[in-house]
């Protein structure tokens, strides 16, 4: 099957945080098959673990990592490592997350502090131990995660909103910053996804979900394959500062 | 598995404005990844010559002269794609262009205003129109739009190009509402400053020297250049695949960070401007 070249990740590594999630993993899954060797770091060792299983039995090299993201010394180790080992970080995907959904009222200080710290401290300080192997190589990719509730609010989010808010932005002033470097920064925007079967007739939450869903159904994580392949390409080199979403129309109209 | 999501094999593609710039940049790139190509634009002798160039790629082509302004020629040039290949998969509506620069925008006339309003929006409309009952039936398209920057922010020197771009943004969101349900996917691509024959990214020209028609300077681009035609063609590609099947409504830009920069002069930065 003709497929442009130019999305071939092949001689390319990948590191990915978060790698244990079902978001994670497929993405990850993703890169493999675009011809990038893998590395899966997680808070979750046990699900970095299988990531990287499931990536070898597709025939690709991968390894694994427990990574704190919220604390500079754990990530500096992690990524000293993963150079150690494999050589180069080519692209840099962002996955480690907290979602987390709780009223104001419920929600402690120690709480609304950990979505941020994993969700955005996080994020900068693997962009910040990663970028000097980047920048001295002038090429290099990242991408984040966020969600259309960058762009949205939704109840009892506050925390989760916030932090994904600060995503967008902070992937838009990275992507300023970093040009001039050949790497490029961009974000994932999923909408209503769901990481198993979901039973939408018996359901009825779930129907009246997925009704306002425009293309009528929930996203699943193979669902980021495609445009984690084409920010983490060659063929994506043009495009920086951008957050994508994948929502199946919905941001269209709600 | 997910690679073979970028592919083309088998699928018909009609680009409008496909004989120069960013249209056979389209073209070309969708013929790389295995779709046949249906050119059309105004001018024969530009689509005839994209046309070889996907048939050298091994793929086949065909040429319909097309004025996008006029809706019956958008119906001609969807029936004669029908008629040659028997279907339609995905719909570029590239076409567009018109300016009122150097006019004071007070002075442009009913004609001038329609023009651009029809040239660079209604033609979308009438293509996106045009295609669906076929996309609709078969239960999958792609219909990929090309808007601008100019419809996301201001232009003092173009106030029509800049409605009807954000209308073509807009117009992209509402019919992926109205159509996802048909399996139908309208997206659209917002292009910074590429390079064409006709407009050229100046890499910094001297004040007041008067050069006619020039992009933003690449002081103005984050990556410090222009972009590649062929780098329009790969997220045309993208969405024109099964690899965005979930992307719907969106406006994407490819721009090299121009926009989230605000178009900002590269090397200004926030610590330089608190030192001032």
């Amino acid at each position: 099957m003709p497929v442009l070249k130019e999305i071939s990740l092949s001689g390319n590594v990948a590191l990915i945080t978060g790698g244990g999630s079902p978001w994670g993993r497929a993405i990850a899954l993703a890169l493999a098959d675009a011809g990038a060797t893998i590395a899966v770091v997680s808070t979750d060792a046990e699900g970095a673990a299988e990531t990287a299983r499931q990536v070898e039995a597709t025939s690709h090299r991968a390894l694994s990592a427990m990574v704190d993201v919220r604390d500079a010394g754990s990530v500096r180790t992690m990524v000293g490592r993963v150079l150690g080992e494999l050589g180069r970080i080519d692209i840099l995907v962002n996955g480690e997350e907290v979602i987390f959904g709780r009223s104001v009222a419920e929600t402690t200080a120690e709480e609304f502090r950990r979505a941020l710290e994993v969700n955005v401290l996080g994020t900068f300080l693997c962009c910040q131990a990663v970028g000097p192997h980047m920048m001295e190589r002038g090429r290099g990719r990242v991408i984040n995660m966020a969600t259309a509730l960058s762009v949205r609010g939704v109840v009892n989010a506050t925390a989760y909103c916030a932090s994904k808010g600060a995503i967008e932005n902070f992937t838009q002033a990275l992507a300023l910053e970093w040009a001039e470097y050949g790497i490029t920064v961009n974000a994932l925007g999923p909408g209503w996804f769901a990481d198993g079967p979901v039973d939408v007739e018996r359901d009825r939450a779930e129907r009246t979900l997925v009704r306002m869903i425009p293309q009528q159904r929930r996203g699943v994580p193979d669902d980021l394959a495609g445009l984690s392949i084409y920010m983490a390409s060659e063929a994506g080199a043009y495009m920086t500062g951008q957050t994508v979403f994948l929502d199946g129309a919905m941001l269209g109209h709600l | 598995m997910f690679t073979e999501r970028f592919s083309l094999d088998g699928k018909i593609a009609i680009v409008t404005g496909a004989g120069r710039g960013l249209g056979r940049g389209q073209s070309l790139e969708l013929a790389k990844a295995g779709a046949d190509v249906v050119c059309a634009a105004r001018t024969v002798e530009e689509i005839t010559e994209t046309a070889a160039m996907v048939r050298a790629l091994g793929r086949r082509a065909l040429v319909v002269q097309t004025d996008v302004i006029d809706s019956a020629q958008m119906e001609r040039l969807v029936g004669a794609t029908l008629a040659e290949f028997g279907k339609v998969d995905i719909l570029v509506n590239n076409a567009g262009g018109g300016g009122m620069q150097g006019k004071p925008q007070h002075e442009i006339t009913d004609d001038e205003w329609r023009y651009v309003i029809d040239l660079n929006l209604s033609s979308v409309y009438y293509g996106a129109r045009a295609v669906y009952p076929h996309m609709a039936k078969q239960g999958k398209g792609k219909i990929i739009n090309v808007a601008s920057a100019s419809g996301m922010r201001g232009d003092r020197r173009n106030v029509a190009y800049a409605a009807s771009k954000a209308g073509v943004i807009n117009l992209t969101s509402a019919l992926a509402v109205a159509w996802a349900r048909d399996g139908i996917n309208v997206n659209c691509i917002s292009p910074g400053p590429f390079p064409t024959e006709r407009w050229q990214v100046t890499p910094e020209p001297a004040p007041g020297s008067g050069r006619a028609r020039t992009l933003p300077s690449a002081r103005f681009s984050p990556m410090q250049r222009g972009g590649r035609m062929e780098e329009m063609g790969y997220l045309c590609v993208l969405l024109a695949s099964n690899a965005s099947d979930y992307i719907n409504g969106q406006n994407v830009l490819i721009d090299g960070g121009a926009m989230v920069g605000g178009y900002a002069p590269t090397g200004y930065t926030l610590d330089s401007y608190l030192a001032e």
